[in-house]
């Protein structure tokens, strides 16, 4: 495979970065910047990336390393942790298309820490393998299933707490009752 | 599904084992090489409450990846990773080599005209002048779809730069007050936001107007007063206050940039 073409690797990557950045960082405009920022850095350095098919990690380890860089700063006065959860709330405004349930489950994702945000922020792009995940986070392949199996069992306890996850489970019964048959 | 026939009885797969595989593993794709999930995968089949809790976990990735997928980006945020970019990595924005000579020897100028200091150490991460030249340079090709929004009233656009990063109480030139906008765009140089808010003049004229925080300049300019460069047809002048530092640019005659200061 060749050398990466900045505009192509822009038109394909450029959502799927947004959308792990706002995992992080739960905010429409530091996600904006984040993902601006891996895109700068790959205009910087990007040369030294000989094939196409590795430019896609290195630009979600770039985003997440500066996500990293960011909070280590503390650069802002209030920490977002810090906002009471009325707040928090406000903050998360994303674009969302669609229904009202998934704006509920990304403020549910929104309300995890840090790292079960990361981990399922990857693993529900799909277009990661667990490779690509352990690379991007810095962590072992084994550390990678652990911790998305920790994550998910989290955010199932607050779909359950909130009520979410009844609506789910009515559905899974009904296809779960259809496979059986 | 088609699996291998591997028996669940035959490994020392449990139910608490085979929920830690199905979550981390499955994602709704079995992969037939892997003997621990076809393993796993076939407990639940025999076993109704880990079919259940599996028809559970499927669902909850099917939400969960839907919803994720459902984040739009904002609609500028495209146009302002390639307006970001320097030209000469987009395709249909290359530059000649000699240019990129150009706007070195114009990095020079202005440190010489800023600064006073030819050789000066630059903190990695800040702005600097020949980069946002360049910018500017390259929105020739790029106006307007390099904007983020377009509106003729500047109050719209300090509303919708304070909800996209950018900086909504910037000064301006009197010269300026209360013309026509064309739009504005916040892009990324270096990692630091630079506000970009673009004027019709009167007479048809449309100047691009820079804001940026001070402290992020690599060679701020001077405090008060403008400093003058043309590059390539296009004028600029640079200058700052205690919080901001601006550029002003348009793609023509210095003089007349003067006469808007």
């Amino acid at each position: 495979m060749g050398k990466p073409d900045f505009q192509a690797l822009v038109d394909l990557h450029y959502e799927d970065l947004y959308r792990f950045a706002f995992s992080l960082a739960r905010n429409p405009s530091d996600a904006s910047d984040l993902t601006q920022h891996a895109f700068a850095v790959f205009a910087q350095k990007g040369d030294q990336i000989r094939e196409a098919a590795r430019a896609k990690s290195w630009l979600f380890t770039t985003l997440y390393r500066e996500f990293l860089r960011q909070k280590n700063r503390e650069q802002r006065s209030v920490p977002l942790d810090a906002l009471p959860p009325e707040a928090v709330e406000t903050a998360v405004e994303p674009e969302i298309e669609g229904e009202s349930d998934k704006r509920e489950v990304l403020a549910l994702l929104a309300s995890l820490d840090e790292e079960q945000r990361a981990i399922l922020g990857l693993f529900y792009l799909k277009q990661n393998s667990y490779k690509e995940i352990a690379q991007i986070l810095g962590i072992p392949m084994g550390t990678v299933m652990s911790r998305i199996s920790r994550a998910k069992e989290a955010l199932r306890k607050k779909m359950e707490a909130s009520g979410v996850w009844e609506g789910i489970k009515t559905g899974a019964d009904a296809s779960h009752r259809q496979q059986k048959d | 599904m088609l699996m291998p026939p591997i028996d669940s009885r035959k490994t020392d797969m449990d139910g608490e084992k085979a929920k830690i595989i199905l979550s981390s593993r499955y994602g709704g794709q079995a992969d037939v090489s892997d003997e621990e999930l076809c393993a796993a995968l076939e407990l639940a089949r025999r076993n109704a409450e880990l079919g259940q809790w599996l028809a559970e976990e499927e669902a909850l990735d099917n939400l969960m990846g839907q919803a994720i997928a459902s984040i739009q980006p904002p609609a500028h945020l495209k146009s302002a990773i390639l307006a970001s970019a320097p030209a000469a990595i987009v395709p249909g924005r290359t530059r000649m080599r000699r240019e990129v000579y150009g706007f070195l020897a114009l990095a020079a100028a202005v440190t010489v005209l800023i600064g006073g200091v030819v050789h000066r150490f630059t903190e990695p991460g800040l702005i600097e002048a020949s980069v946002l030249t360049a910018r500017i340079e390259a929105l020739k090709k790029e106006l307007p779809g390099a904007l983020g929004e377009t509106n003729p009233d500047v109050r719209h656009l300090r509303e919708w730069l304070a909800g996209h990063g950018g900086v909504p109480d910037f000064d301006l030139p009197s010269s300026l007050a209360g013309k026509d906008t064309v739009g504005c765009q916040v892009f990324s140089v270096n990692g630091n936001k630079v506000t970009l808010v673009c004027f019709h003049l009167d007479d048809k004229r449309v100047v691009h107007y820079l804001v940026m925080d001070r402290k992020r300049m690599a060679n701020p300019p001077p405090l008060g007063h403008p400093v003058f460069l043309q590059e390539n047809g296009t004028s600029f002048a640079m200058w700052s206050d205690q919080e901001h530092s601006y550029v002003l640019a348009e793609f023509g005659d210095e003089n007349r940039l003067g006469q808007l200061l």
